[in-house]
Protein backbone atom coordinates (compact mmCIF):
# COMPACT_ATOMS: atom_id res chain seq x y z
CA UNK A 1 0.00 0.00 0.00
CA UNK A 2 2.99 2.58 1.23
CA UNK A 3 4.81 1.39 -1.66
CA UNK A 4 1.83 1.68 -4.23
CA UNK A 5 1.33 5.77 -2.80
CA UNK A 6 4.94 6.40 -3.18
CA UNK A 7 5.17 5.57 -6.57
CA UNK A 8 1.53 7.51 -7.35
CA UNK A 9 3.39 10.39 -5.82
CA UNK A 10 6.94 9.80 -7.74
CA UNK A 11 4.96 9.59 -11.04
CA UNK A 12 2.52 12.60 -10.07
CA UNK A 13 5.52 14.46 -9.23
CA UNK A 14 7.18 13.37 -12.98
CA UNK A 15 4.09 14.90 -14.24
CA UNK A 16 4.27 18.16 -12.80
CA UNK A 17 7.98 18.52 -13.91
CA UNK A 18 7.60 17.21 -17.48
CA UNK A 19 4.49 20.30 -17.49
CA UNK A 20 6.83 22.92 -15.77
CA UNK A 21 9.36 21.75 -18.46
CA UNK A 22 7.14 22.02 -21.11
CA UNK A 23 5.53 25.16 -20.91
CA UNK A 24 8.63 26.85 -19.92
CA UNK A 25 10.59 25.70 -23.15
CA UNK A 26 11.62 28.15 -25.34
CA UNK A 27 13.03 28.18 -29.01
CA UNK A 28 14.85 30.08 -30.74
CA UNK A 29 14.69 30.15 -34.20
CA UNK A 30 17.55 31.77 -36.27
CA UNK A 31 16.40 33.01 -39.64
CA UNK A 32 18.22 34.64 -42.64
CA UNK A 33 17.25 36.93 -45.65
CA UNK A 34 18.62 35.55 -48.54
CA UNK A 35 17.90 36.01 -52.40
CA UNK A 36 14.55 34.25 -53.74
CA UNK A 37 15.33 30.88 -54.95
CA UNK A 38 13.80 31.67 -58.28
CA UNK A 39 16.91 34.31 -58.98
CA UNK A 40 19.48 33.35 -61.04
CA UNK A 41 22.35 35.83 -59.13
CA UNK A 42 24.77 37.42 -61.44
CA UNK A 43 28.22 38.88 -61.16
CA UNK A 44 28.75 42.71 -62.16
CA UNK A 45 31.16 45.17 -61.45
CA UNK A 46 34.16 43.92 -62.52
CA UNK A 47 33.81 40.49 -60.57
CA UNK A 48 34.03 42.02 -57.23
CA UNK A 49 30.09 42.11 -57.01
CA UNK A 50 27.14 40.13 -56.76
CA UNK A 51 23.82 41.72 -58.64
CA UNK A 52 21.32 41.70 -55.50
CA UNK A 53 21.27 45.33 -54.98
CA UNK A 54 17.06 44.96 -57.07
CA UNK A 55 16.76 41.62 -56.45
CA UNK A 56 13.77 40.17 -54.64
CA UNK A 57 14.98 38.61 -51.45
CA UNK A 58 12.99 36.33 -49.29
CA UNK A 59 12.72 34.53 -46.12
CA UNK A 60 15.64 31.64 -46.65
CA UNK A 61 13.20 28.16 -47.92
CA UNK A 62 15.11 26.06 -45.00
CA UNK A 63 14.52 28.60 -42.60
CA UNK A 64 10.61 28.75 -42.93
CA UNK A 65 10.89 24.62 -42.42
CA UNK A 66 12.76 25.49 -39.24
CA UNK A 67 10.36 27.92 -37.98
CA UNK A 68 7.12 25.93 -39.03
CA UNK A 69 8.94 22.96 -36.71
CA UNK A 70 9.24 25.16 -33.58
CA UNK A 71 5.77 26.73 -34.47
CA UNK A 72 3.98 23.40 -34.45
CA UNK A 73 5.60 22.46 -31.69
CA UNK A 74 4.18 25.87 -29.79
CA UNK A 75 0.55 25.05 -30.96
CA UNK A 76 0.92 21.15 -29.90
CA UNK A 77 1.81 22.81 -26.20
CA UNK A 78 5.42 20.94 -26.30
CA UNK A 79 7.53 24.60 -26.19
CA UNK A 80 5.95 28.08 -24.84
CA UNK A 81 7.78 30.74 -26.59
CA UNK A 82 9.34 30.82 -30.18
CA UNK A 83 11.42 33.23 -30.54
CA UNK A 84 13.57 34.64 -34.00
CA UNK A 85 16.35 35.99 -34.77
CA UNK A 86 18.44 37.42 -37.97
CA UNK A 87 21.48 39.12 -38.08
CA UNK A 88 22.02 41.48 -40.92
CA UNK A 89 23.99 44.66 -41.49
CA UNK A 90 20.55 46.54 -43.32
CA UNK A 91 17.11 46.28 -41.46
CA UNK A 92 15.45 43.09 -42.64
CA UNK A 93 12.66 44.39 -44.68
CA UNK A 94 9.82 41.60 -43.95
CA UNK A 95 11.49 38.69 -42.95
CA UNK A 96 11.09 39.03 -39.41
CA UNK A 97 7.73 40.26 -40.33
CA UNK A 98 6.63 36.97 -42.01
CA UNK A 99 8.21 35.02 -39.09
CA UNK A 100 6.08 36.78 -36.84
CA UNK A 101 2.92 36.34 -39.30
CA UNK A 102 3.50 32.78 -38.98
CA UNK A 103 3.68 32.25 -35.22
CA UNK A 104 6.85 32.86 -33.82
CA UNK A 105 6.11 35.15 -30.33
CA UNK A 106 9.07 37.84 -30.46
CA UNK A 107 11.70 38.98 -33.02
CA UNK A 108 15.12 39.98 -33.01
CA UNK A 109 17.52 41.85 -35.41
CA UNK A 110 20.94 42.00 -34.51
CA UNK A 111 22.75 44.56 -36.65
CA UNK A 112 26.19 44.35 -37.54
CA UNK A 113 28.40 46.82 -39.00
CA UNK A 114 30.13 44.69 -41.25
CA UNK A 115 28.01 42.99 -44.28
CA UNK A 116 29.47 40.28 -45.06
CA UNK A 117 30.03 37.98 -42.08
CA UNK A 118 31.56 34.79 -42.27
CA UNK A 119 29.74 31.48 -40.68
CA UNK A 120 31.91 31.78 -37.28
CA UNK A 121 30.97 35.22 -36.70
CA UNK A 122 27.18 34.64 -37.22
CA UNK A 123 27.68 31.06 -34.67
CA UNK A 124 29.97 33.63 -32.13
CA UNK A 125 26.55 36.13 -32.50
CA UNK A 126 24.02 33.44 -32.21
CA UNK A 127 25.71 31.53 -29.00
CA UNK A 128 26.18 35.00 -27.63
CA UNK A 129 22.28 35.95 -28.15
CA UNK A 130 21.15 32.32 -26.13
CA UNK A 131 23.67 33.87 -23.12
CA UNK A 132 21.52 36.73 -23.07
CA UNK A 133 17.60 34.80 -23.81
CA UNK A 134 18.18 31.31 -22.65
CA UNK A 135 16.58 29.10 -24.12
CA UNK A 136 16.67 25.25 -24.95
CA UNK A 137 16.19 24.49 -28.88
CA UNK A 138 17.75 26.15 -31.57
CA UNK A 139 16.60 25.98 -34.82
CA UNK A 140 17.97 27.15 -38.07
CA UNK A 141 17.71 25.85 -41.81
CA UNK A 142 20.16 23.82 -42.93
CA UNK A 143 21.63 25.87 -44.96
CA UNK A 144 20.99 29.22 -46.56
CA UNK A 145 20.87 29.40 -50.44
CA UNK A 146 23.35 32.12 -50.53
CA UNK A 147 26.24 30.94 -49.18
CA UNK A 148 25.44 27.47 -49.17
CA UNK A 149 27.64 26.18 -46.39
CA UNK A 150 25.66 24.87 -43.59
CA UNK A 151 27.97 26.23 -41.11
CA UNK A 152 26.03 27.80 -38.52
CA UNK A 153 24.09 25.37 -37.26
CA UNK A 154 26.62 22.80 -36.21
CA UNK A 155 28.74 25.69 -35.32
CA UNK A 156 26.05 27.05 -32.66
CA UNK A 157 26.02 23.45 -31.08
CA UNK A 158 30.23 23.13 -30.57
CA UNK A 159 30.16 26.74 -29.37
CA UNK A 160 27.59 26.07 -26.87
CA UNK A 161 28.41 23.02 -26.20
CA UNK A 162 25.28 21.16 -27.09
CA UNK A 163 24.27 18.25 -29.18
CA UNK A 164 23.09 18.65 -32.59
CA UNK A 165 20.67 17.16 -35.32
CA UNK A 166 22.10 18.58 -38.20
CA UNK A 167 19.74 18.39 -41.42
CA UNK A 168 16.62 16.45 -39.78
CA UNK A 169 13.65 15.42 -42.39
CA UNK A 170 11.73 13.93 -39.05
CA UNK A 171 11.74 14.73 -35.61
CA UNK A 172 10.50 13.59 -32.23
CA UNK A 173 10.88 15.99 -29.08
CA UNK A 174 10.34 14.18 -25.74
CA UNK A 175 10.85 15.62 -21.82
CA UNK A 176 14.85 15.19 -21.71
CA UNK A 177 15.92 14.43 -25.44
CA UNK A 178 14.36 14.25 -29.28
CA UNK A 179 14.95 11.70 -31.73
CA UNK A 180 15.79 12.65 -35.24
CA UNK A 181 16.01 11.52 -38.99
CA UNK A 182 18.91 12.94 -40.68
CA UNK A 183 18.95 12.61 -44.05
CA UNK A 184 22.98 11.62 -45.06
CA UNK A 185 24.56 10.13 -48.39
CA UNK A 186 23.71 6.59 -47.51
CA UNK A 187 20.34 7.00 -46.66
CA UNK A 188 17.98 7.73 -43.46
CA UNK A 189 20.23 7.72 -39.67
CA UNK A 190 18.45 7.81 -36.87
CA UNK A 191 20.05 9.63 -33.26
CA UNK A 192 18.94 10.42 -30.39
CA UNK A 193 20.97 13.39 -28.41
CA UNK A 194 19.83 15.14 -24.95
CA UNK A 195 18.65 18.46 -24.62
CA UNK A 196 19.81 21.11 -24.90
CA UNK A 197 20.09 20.48 -28.88
CA UNK A 198 20.56 22.38 -32.37
CA UNK A 199 18.37 21.60 -35.17
CA UNK A 200 19.08 22.24 -38.77
CA UNK A 201 15.72 21.42 -41.25
CA UNK A 202 15.85 19.40 -44.18
CA UNK A 203 13.41 20.08 -46.94
CA UNK A 204 11.25 17.11 -46.18
CA UNK A 205 10.87 17.79 -42.51
CA UNK A 206 7.67 20.43 -42.91
CA UNK A 207 6.10 22.06 -45.48
CA UNK A 208 6.02 25.59 -44.23
CA UNK A 209 2.60 27.63 -43.95
CA UNK A 210 1.59 30.78 -45.69
CA UNK A 211 0.31 33.73 -43.05
CA UNK A 212 -2.87 34.72 -43.48
CA UNK A 213 -4.10 38.33 -43.84
CA UNK A 214 -5.25 38.78 -39.97
CA UNK A 215 -1.75 36.83 -38.82
CA UNK A 216 -0.17 39.59 -40.82
CA UNK A 217 -1.75 42.28 -39.63
CA UNK A 218 -1.55 40.99 -35.92
CA UNK A 219 2.26 40.32 -36.32
CA UNK A 220 2.53 44.29 -36.50
CA UNK A 221 1.47 44.02 -32.99
CA UNK A 222 3.87 41.32 -31.49
CA UNK A 223 7.30 42.58 -29.81
CA UNK A 224 9.91 43.24 -32.21
CA UNK A 225 13.64 44.52 -31.45
CA UNK A 226 16.91 45.31 -32.95
CA UNK A 227 20.02 45.03 -30.68
CA UNK A 228 23.51 46.10 -31.68
CA UNK A 229 25.57 42.85 -32.43
CA UNK A 230 28.62 44.79 -30.64
CA UNK A 231 26.84 44.08 -27.25
CA UNK A 232 26.23 40.33 -27.71
CA UNK A 233 29.74 38.61 -28.59
CA UNK A 234 33.26 40.39 -29.64
CA UNK A 235 33.78 38.93 -33.24
CA UNK A 236 37.43 38.23 -34.30
CA UNK A 237 38.36 39.84 -37.33
CA UNK A 238 37.69 37.17 -40.87
CA UNK A 239 41.25 35.64 -41.87
CA UNK A 240 40.31 35.54 -45.24
CA UNK A 241 40.10 38.22 -47.73
CA UNK A 242 37.46 37.86 -51.31
CA UNK A 243 38.82 37.89 -54.21
CA UNK A 244 36.20 38.19 -56.60
CA UNK A 245 33.50 36.49 -58.14
CA UNK A 246 33.14 33.88 -61.51
CA UNK A 247 30.15 33.24 -62.88
CA UNK A 248 30.05 29.04 -63.32
CA UNK A 249 29.29 28.60 -67.10
CA UNK A 250 27.01 25.25 -67.23
CA UNK A 251 26.65 25.69 -70.89
CA UNK A 252 27.55 23.48 -73.00
CA UNK A 253 27.28 23.34 -76.79
CA UNK A 254 24.15 20.62 -76.98
CA UNK A 255 24.50 18.42 -80.53
CA UNK A 256 20.62 17.29 -80.78
CA UNK A 257 20.10 13.95 -81.83
CA UNK A 258 17.06 13.16 -84.59
CA UNK A 259 15.56 9.79 -82.58
CA UNK A 260 15.87 6.92 -80.09
CA UNK A 261 18.13 5.06 -82.67
CA UNK A 262 20.56 7.93 -82.58
CA UNK A 263 20.45 7.73 -79.01
CA UNK A 264 20.94 4.06 -78.84
CA UNK A 265 23.93 4.21 -81.01
CA UNK A 266 25.70 6.80 -78.86
CA UNK A 267 25.89 4.82 -75.97
CA UNK A 268 27.10 2.08 -78.15
CA UNK A 269 29.70 3.95 -79.23
CA UNK A 270 30.34 4.77 -75.58
CA UNK A 271 30.41 1.24 -74.53
CA UNK A 272 27.47 1.74 -72.37
CA UNK A 273 25.29 -0.68 -74.30
CA UNK B 1 55.28 25.64 -40.78
CA UNK B 2 51.99 24.25 -40.88
CA UNK B 3 50.92 20.77 -41.43
CA UNK B 4 47.43 20.08 -43.16
CA UNK B 5 45.36 17.39 -41.49
CA UNK B 6 42.67 15.35 -43.78
CA UNK B 7 40.05 13.65 -41.67
CA UNK B 8 39.24 10.43 -43.37
CA UNK B 9 35.96 10.64 -44.99
CA UNK B 10 34.15 7.08 -43.44
CA UNK B 11 31.10 4.96 -43.32
CA UNK B 12 31.28 1.94 -41.35
CA UNK B 13 33.67 0.63 -41.63
CA UNK B 14 35.56 1.92 -44.67
CA UNK B 15 36.78 5.02 -45.64
CA UNK B 16 35.54 5.99 -49.06
CA UNK B 17 37.75 7.37 -52.18
CA UNK B 18 36.34 11.07 -51.42
CA UNK B 19 39.76 10.65 -49.00
CA UNK B 20 41.80 10.48 -52.01
CA UNK B 21 40.62 13.22 -53.79
CA UNK B 22 40.45 15.66 -50.12
CA UNK B 23 44.11 14.28 -49.89
CA UNK B 24 44.51 15.54 -53.63
CA UNK B 25 43.05 18.94 -52.56
CA UNK B 26 45.50 19.32 -49.02
CA UNK B 27 48.47 18.21 -51.92
CA UNK B 28 48.37 21.56 -53.68
CA UNK B 29 49.04 23.46 -50.53
CA UNK B 30 52.61 22.24 -49.96
CA UNK B 31 52.53 21.76 -46.52
CA UNK B 32 53.02 17.93 -44.45
CA UNK B 33 49.70 15.84 -44.80
CA UNK B 34 48.42 13.98 -41.84
CA UNK B 35 45.50 11.91 -42.08
CA UNK B 36 43.34 11.72 -38.70
CA UNK B 37 41.04 8.03 -39.11
CA UNK B 38 38.27 7.71 -36.48
CA UNK B 39 36.98 4.25 -34.82
CA UNK B 40 36.97 0.66 -35.93
CA UNK B 41 37.41 -0.02 -39.26
CA UNK B 42 38.58 -3.14 -41.77
CA UNK B 43 42.00 -3.05 -41.82
CA UNK B 44 41.82 -3.57 -45.47
CA UNK B 45 40.54 -0.06 -46.06
CA UNK B 46 43.04 1.23 -45.06
CA UNK B 47 46.12 0.00 -46.83
CA UNK B 48 46.33 2.25 -49.58
CA UNK B 49 46.65 5.21 -47.11
CA UNK B 50 49.50 3.11 -45.62
CA UNK B 51 51.27 3.61 -48.62
CA UNK B 52 50.14 7.08 -49.57
CA UNK B 53 53.10 8.53 -51.23
CA UNK B 54 51.61 12.15 -49.94
CA UNK B 55 51.24 11.52 -46.10
CA UNK B 56 53.72 11.98 -43.58
CA UNK B 57 51.47 10.47 -40.69
CA UNK B 58 48.04 8.60 -39.98
CA UNK B 59 46.67 8.86 -36.73
CA UNK B 60 44.30 6.52 -35.74
CA UNK B 61 41.22 7.61 -33.03
CA UNK B 62 40.59 3.89 -31.51
CA UNK B 63 37.93 4.63 -28.27
CA UNK B 64 34.91 2.98 -28.58
CA UNK B 65 32.75 6.04 -28.12
CA UNK B 66 34.15 7.40 -31.67
CA UNK B 67 32.52 4.06 -33.51
CA UNK B 68 29.37 6.05 -34.12
CA UNK B 69 31.43 9.06 -35.81
CA UNK B 70 29.03 11.43 -33.51
CA UNK B 71 29.98 14.88 -34.17
CA UNK B 72 29.41 15.37 -30.40
CA UNK B 73 32.14 12.94 -29.29
CA UNK B 74 34.41 13.14 -32.38
CA UNK B 75 35.00 17.54 -32.74
CA UNK B 76 36.28 17.81 -28.58
CA UNK B 77 38.86 14.47 -29.53
CA UNK B 78 40.22 15.73 -32.83
CA UNK B 79 40.28 19.25 -31.45
CA UNK B 80 42.62 18.19 -28.71
CA UNK B 81 44.84 16.48 -30.92
CA UNK B 82 44.74 19.27 -33.63
CA UNK B 83 45.28 21.96 -31.27
CA UNK B 84 48.78 20.43 -29.88
CA UNK B 85 49.68 21.58 -33.30
CA UNK B 86 47.83 23.37 -34.93
CA UNK B 87 47.36 23.40 -38.60
CA UNK B 88 44.85 23.81 -41.70
CA UNK B 89 41.57 21.03 -41.52
CA UNK B 90 40.01 19.51 -44.74
CA UNK B 91 36.92 17.21 -45.06
CA UNK B 92 35.03 15.93 -47.61
CA UNK B 93 31.95 18.19 -48.25
CA UNK B 94 29.20 15.43 -48.00
CA UNK B 95 27.08 14.90 -45.30
CA UNK B 96 29.53 13.31 -42.83
CA UNK B 97 31.65 16.83 -43.15
CA UNK B 98 29.13 18.83 -42.87
CA UNK B 99 28.21 17.26 -39.53
CA UNK B 100 31.30 17.32 -37.94
CA UNK B 101 33.61 19.82 -39.86
CA UNK B 102 32.05 23.00 -38.88
CA UNK B 103 31.44 22.32 -35.01
CA UNK B 104 35.07 20.81 -35.28
CA UNK B 105 35.96 24.43 -36.36
CA UNK B 106 33.89 26.29 -33.96
CA UNK B 107 36.10 24.61 -30.79
CA UNK B 108 39.23 25.47 -32.93
CA UNK B 109 38.07 29.13 -33.11
CA UNK B 110 39.04 28.28 -37.09
CA UNK B 111 37.37 30.29 -39.87
CA UNK B 112 36.02 27.52 -42.49
CA UNK B 113 35.68 27.62 -45.77
CA UNK B 114 33.00 25.43 -47.87
CA UNK B 115 32.72 23.48 -51.18
CA UNK B 116 35.90 24.16 -52.05
CA UNK B 117 36.27 23.26 -55.61
CA UNK B 118 40.00 25.06 -56.83
CA UNK B 119 43.30 25.73 -54.23
CA UNK B 120 46.14 27.65 -56.39
CA UNK B 121 47.25 29.05 -52.78
CA UNK B 122 46.97 30.84 -51.12
CA UNK B 123 43.97 31.31 -53.41
CA UNK B 124 40.93 28.86 -52.95
CA UNK B 125 37.11 29.03 -55.25
CA UNK B 126 34.68 27.54 -53.73
CA UNK B 127 30.64 27.42 -54.92
CA UNK B 128 28.10 29.79 -53.59
CA UNK B 129 24.55 30.21 -54.81
CA UNK B 130 23.79 26.48 -55.99
CA UNK B 131 27.45 26.46 -57.75
CA UNK B 132 25.76 29.38 -59.67
CA UNK B 133 28.71 31.47 -58.95
CA UNK B 134 32.20 30.71 -57.66
CA UNK B 135 33.56 33.12 -55.04
CA UNK B 136 37.40 33.21 -54.62
CA UNK B 137 39.16 34.42 -51.66
CA UNK B 138 42.65 34.95 -50.34
CA UNK B 139 43.91 33.04 -47.14
CA UNK B 140 45.52 34.71 -44.27
CA UNK B 141 48.34 33.38 -42.43
CA UNK B 142 46.13 31.52 -39.85
CA UNK B 143 44.99 28.37 -40.51
CA UNK B 144 41.01 27.72 -41.45
CA UNK B 145 39.02 24.23 -42.30
CA UNK B 146 38.10 24.02 -45.93
CA UNK B 147 35.29 21.32 -47.14
CA UNK B 148 36.30 20.34 -50.10
CA UNK B 149 34.17 18.97 -53.14
CA UNK B 150 35.57 15.84 -53.55
CA UNK B 151 34.52 15.27 -57.45
CA UNK B 152 35.97 18.60 -58.19
CA UNK B 153 39.76 16.97 -57.59
CA UNK B 154 41.18 14.44 -60.31
CA UNK B 155 43.19 11.59 -57.83
CA UNK B 156 46.32 10.30 -59.92
CA UNK B 157 46.45 6.77 -60.85
CA UNK B 158 49.20 5.50 -58.40
CA UNK B 159 50.07 7.23 -55.23
CA UNK B 160 51.95 4.30 -53.54
CA UNK B 161 55.31 4.30 -52.37
CA UNK B 162 56.55 4.26 -48.73
CA UNK B 163 55.02 3.21 -45.78
CA UNK B 164 53.62 5.98 -43.23
CA UNK B 165 53.59 6.19 -39.50
CA UNK B 166 50.76 4.97 -37.64
CA UNK B 167 49.96 6.64 -34.30
CA UNK B 168 47.04 5.13 -32.42
CA UNK B 169 45.34 7.44 -29.76
CA UNK B 170 42.88 5.19 -27.69
CA UNK B 171 42.17 7.44 -24.60
CA UNK B 172 39.54 10.55 -24.38
CA UNK B 173 40.47 13.79 -23.42
CA UNK B 174 40.69 14.10 -19.23
CA UNK B 175 37.00 16.34 -19.64
CA UNK B 176 34.30 14.94 -22.26
CA UNK B 177 30.90 16.36 -22.34
CA UNK B 178 28.52 15.17 -20.43
CA UNK B 179 25.18 15.33 -22.60
CA UNK B 180 23.94 11.99 -24.48
CA UNK B 181 24.71 11.42 -27.95
CA UNK B 182 23.99 8.00 -30.22
CA UNK B 183 22.79 6.50 -33.54
CA UNK B 184 19.78 4.64 -33.17
CA UNK B 185 19.37 3.00 -36.60
CA UNK B 186 21.68 3.45 -39.77
CA UNK B 187 20.55 3.42 -43.56
CA UNK B 188 20.53 -0.40 -45.10
CA UNK B 189 22.54 -0.31 -47.78
CA UNK B 190 22.92 -2.44 -50.55
CA UNK B 191 26.72 -2.51 -51.22
CA UNK B 192 26.48 -4.19 -54.57
CA UNK B 193 24.54 -1.41 -56.27
CA UNK B 194 26.48 1.64 -57.62
CA UNK B 195 26.74 4.63 -55.94
CA UNK B 196 26.19 8.11 -56.88
CA UNK B 197 29.73 9.02 -55.74
CA UNK B 198 31.96 6.69 -57.64
CA UNK B 199 29.82 5.61 -60.64
CA UNK B 200 30.70 5.88 -64.02
CA UNK B 201 27.84 5.94 -65.53
CA UNK B 202 24.41 7.96 -63.77
CA UNK B 203 21.26 7.70 -64.76
CA UNK B 204 18.29 9.77 -63.30
CA UNK B 205 15.08 11.10 -63.60
CA UNK B 206 12.24 13.61 -62.63
CA UNK B 207 8.98 14.16 -61.47
CA UNK B 208 7.63 13.51 -65.41
CA UNK B 209 8.63 9.91 -64.59
CA UNK B 210 5.01 10.17 -62.73
CA UNK B 211 5.77 6.96 -60.04
CA UNK B 212 7.80 4.87 -58.40
CA UNK B 213 6.91 2.24 -60.14
CA UNK B 214 8.77 3.88 -63.28
CA UNK B 215 12.01 4.81 -61.19
CA UNK B 216 11.89 1.02 -60.53
CA UNK B 217 11.96 0.13 -64.30
CA UNK B 218 14.55 2.68 -64.91
CA UNK B 219 16.65 1.40 -61.95
CA UNK B 220 16.59 -2.25 -63.53
CA UNK B 221 18.04 -0.63 -66.81
CA UNK B 222 20.41 1.46 -64.79
CA UNK B 223 21.44 -1.49 -62.58
CA UNK B 224 21.98 -3.96 -66.36
CA UNK B 225 23.85 -1.24 -68.01
CA UNK B 226 26.22 -0.69 -64.01
CA UNK B 227 25.15 2.77 -63.70
CA UNK B 228 23.82 4.22 -60.78
CA UNK B 229 20.45 5.78 -60.35
CA UNK B 230 19.28 9.64 -59.13
CA UNK B 231 16.46 11.12 -59.15
CA UNK B 232 15.55 15.40 -58.34
CA UNK B 233 14.37 16.64 -55.41
CA UNK B 234 11.07 16.63 -57.07
CA UNK B 235 11.17 12.87 -57.84
CA UNK B 236 12.39 12.85 -54.18
CA UNK B 237 9.75 14.51 -52.62
CA UNK B 238 6.92 12.95 -54.60
CA UNK B 239 8.02 9.69 -53.09
CA UNK B 240 9.34 8.35 -56.33
CA UNK B 241 12.61 7.03 -55.30
CA UNK B 242 14.54 7.40 -51.96
CA UNK B 243 16.14 10.76 -50.65
CA UNK B 244 19.91 9.24 -51.06
CA UNK B 245 19.40 9.38 -54.34
CA UNK B 246 19.02 12.90 -54.60
CA UNK B 247 21.11 14.75 -57.31
CA UNK B 248 21.41 18.60 -56.96
CA UNK B 249 22.01 21.77 -54.32
CA UNK B 250 20.57 19.80 -51.32
CA UNK B 251 21.38 16.26 -52.66
CA UNK B 252 24.54 14.65 -53.70
CA UNK B 253 27.01 16.22 -56.13
CA UNK B 254 28.02 14.47 -59.10
CA UNK B 255 30.98 13.94 -61.59
CA UNK B 256 30.45 10.57 -63.58
CA UNK B 257 31.36 9.76 -67.49
CA UNK B 258 28.25 9.98 -68.60
CA UNK B 259 24.86 11.64 -66.87
CA UNK B 260 21.73 10.73 -68.80
CA UNK B 261 18.93 12.89 -67.55
CA UNK B 262 15.44 11.56 -68.14
CA UNK B 263 12.60 13.98 -67.81
CA UNK B 264 14.16 16.49 -65.67
CA UNK B 265 13.33 20.52 -66.64
CA UNK B 266 17.03 21.49 -65.71
CA UNK B 267 16.20 23.83 -62.45
CA UNK B 268 19.81 25.10 -61.60
CA UNK B 269 18.90 23.56 -58.01
CA UNK B 270 19.22 20.58 -59.84
CA UNK B 271 22.22 21.54 -62.09
CA UNK B 272 24.19 22.55 -59.37
CA UNK B 273 25.09 18.87 -58.54
CA UNK B 274 25.64 17.48 -62.32
CA UNK B 275 28.14 20.30 -64.07
CA UNK B 276 31.14 18.39 -63.32
CA UNK B 277 30.07 15.31 -65.43
CA UNK B 278 31.99 14.82 -68.30
CA UNK B 279 29.31 13.59 -70.74
CA UNK B 280 25.68 14.97 -70.46
CA UNK B 281 22.84 13.35 -72.28
CA UNK B 282 19.72 14.66 -71.73
CA UNK B 283 16.29 13.38 -72.92
CA UNK B 284 13.25 15.67 -72.50
CA UNK B 285 9.59 16.09 -74.50
CA UNK B 286 9.80 19.83 -74.19
CA UNK B 287 12.57 21.47 -76.27
CA UNK B 288 12.58 24.50 -74.53
CA UNK B 289 13.94 22.45 -71.18
CA UNK B 290 16.73 24.21 -69.72
CA UNK B 291 18.38 20.75 -69.32
CA UNK B 292 19.10 20.80 -72.94
CA UNK B 293 21.49 23.97 -72.53
CA UNK B 294 24.01 22.51 -69.79
CA UNK B 295 23.97 18.90 -71.55
CA UNK B 296 26.28 17.63 -74.78
CA UNK B 297 23.47 15.68 -76.39
CA UNK B 298 19.75 16.15 -76.72
CA UNK B 299 17.01 14.38 -77.24
CA UNK B 300 13.70 15.80 -77.73
CA UNK B 301 11.23 12.37 -77.02
CA UNK B 302 9.56 10.64 -74.77
CA UNK B 303 11.53 9.12 -71.72
CA UNK B 304 9.30 5.90 -72.13
CA UNK B 305 10.37 5.39 -75.83
CA UNK B 306 13.97 5.70 -75.26
CA UNK B 307 13.97 3.45 -71.98
CA UNK B 308 12.12 1.22 -74.20
CA UNK B 309 14.42 0.94 -76.16
CA UNK B 310 17.08 0.68 -73.75
CA UNK B 311 15.20 -2.71 -72.48
CA UNK B 312 15.43 -4.23 -75.86
CA UNK B 313 19.36 -3.59 -76.17
CA UNK B 314 20.05 -5.08 -72.75
CA UNK B 315 17.38 -7.27 -72.41
CA UNK B 316 14.18 -6.77 -69.31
Amino acid sequence: MSCGMRLTHGSGVFILVFLYWCTNMDVLVAVKQAVDYRVKVRVSDGDTQLKTAHVKQALNPFDAIALEAAVQWKEQGLVQRVLVATISHTPPTTVLQTCLAMGACEAFHIETSDAQLSGLQRAKLLAGFVQLHPVQLALLGKQAIDSDDGQTGPMLAGLLGWTQCIGVSDIRLEAEYCQAVREIDQGLQTIEVSLPTVITADLRLHAPRFPTLPQIVAAKRKPSHTLSADNISMLSTRTWQRKDYRQRVAQRSCTMLPDTAALMALLKQRGLI
Amino acid sequence: MSCVYVIADQYMDTISDHTLAVIEAARSMAMPIVLLVAGDLSESTLVQFQTHTDLIKIVRFLHPTLNERMPEWLAPVLCEYIQREPGYVLMAANTYGKNLLPRLSALLDLEMVSNVCDISWPLVSHDIYAGNIIERVVLGDSPICMSIQASAFVVPPSKQAGHIVVEVIDALPDVMPDYTARVTNIPACDEAAPRLDNAACVIAGGRALGSEANFVRLGSVAAKIGAAMGGTRAAVDSGYIANHHQIGQTGQTIAPETYIAFGISGAIQHVAGITASRTIIAVNTDPGAEIFQVADYGLVGDWLEVVTALEQQVGK
